[in-house]
């Protein structure tokens, strides 16, 4: 898949998650995907403190 | 400052050397940077992008970390907006544009970070076209306009 494509898909299943949403519960989704990528990070240092 | 905003699939094909328009975007990348350009996205929609997309495929957990890895070797500043601001635009453009969700986070990121160019290789979704119906809802909000195109057309327009 280029690119492209997993752009367009990624954002093609965000609208089927928000959409529809209120904002708040928007709000609350968006804070949840920080919390994922946030989690993410933190593996990863650790992960390479590991290593190193 | 000049300010160029990079939406994701520009993002996915730097972190990707197999990518077909990984070459073009490096160069791109060289050449906004020769300028002293400033290049930015917007935290929460590239959040939401690698989230989902590794919740739902298509993205690896490697390939997250990669996209992450390159914004910071290519010193791509990761800006947060007011969550809330951001949302009121994105549902505001919704009910003018037939653009998906994932796609106006990008728009509203864009337009509230005061970027002068957003930048994009999906020309279905970034276009003339889609630009125009963006900035008649900036223009009546009394916000910034922008200037959509693929980094081609970006660096034709500031030779």
């Amino acid at each position: 898949m280029s690119s492209v494509d997993i752009a367009k898909q990624i954002h093609e299943d965000i609208d089927r998650i928000m959409r529809g949403l209120s904002v708040e519960d928007q709000e609350i989704v968006l804070r949840e995907a920080q919390n994922i990528i946030r989690s993410l990070r933190r593996i990863e240092e650790v992960i390479s403190k590991v290593k190193a | 400052m000049v300010r160029v905003y990079l939406e994701l699939s520009i993002l996915i094909s730097l972190a990707n050397p197999l990518d077909l328009f990984h070459i073009q975007t490096r160069n791109f990348m060289d050449e906004l940077r020769t300028f002293g350009f400033e290049l930015v996205s917007c935290r929460q929609a590239v959040e939401m992008d690698l989230a989902i997309g590794l919740t739902r495929r298509p993205l690896r957990v490697g390939d997250a970390l990669r996209i992450l890895e390159v914004m910071d070797a290519y010193e791509i500043k990761l800006l947060s907006l007011n969550s809330r601001d951001l949302l009121l635009l994105v549902n505001e453009y919704l009910r003018e544009t037939s653009l998906k969700f994932g796609d106006l986070l990008h728009y509203a990121g864009a337009t509230l970070l005061n970027a002068d160019y957003l930048s994009s290789w999906n020309t279905d979704d970034f276009n003339k076209r889609t630009e125009e119906s963006i900035n008649n809802v900036n223009v009546r909000r009394g916000l910034k306009t922008i200037k959509v195109g693929t980094p081609n057309m970006i660096l034709r327009w500031l030779r």
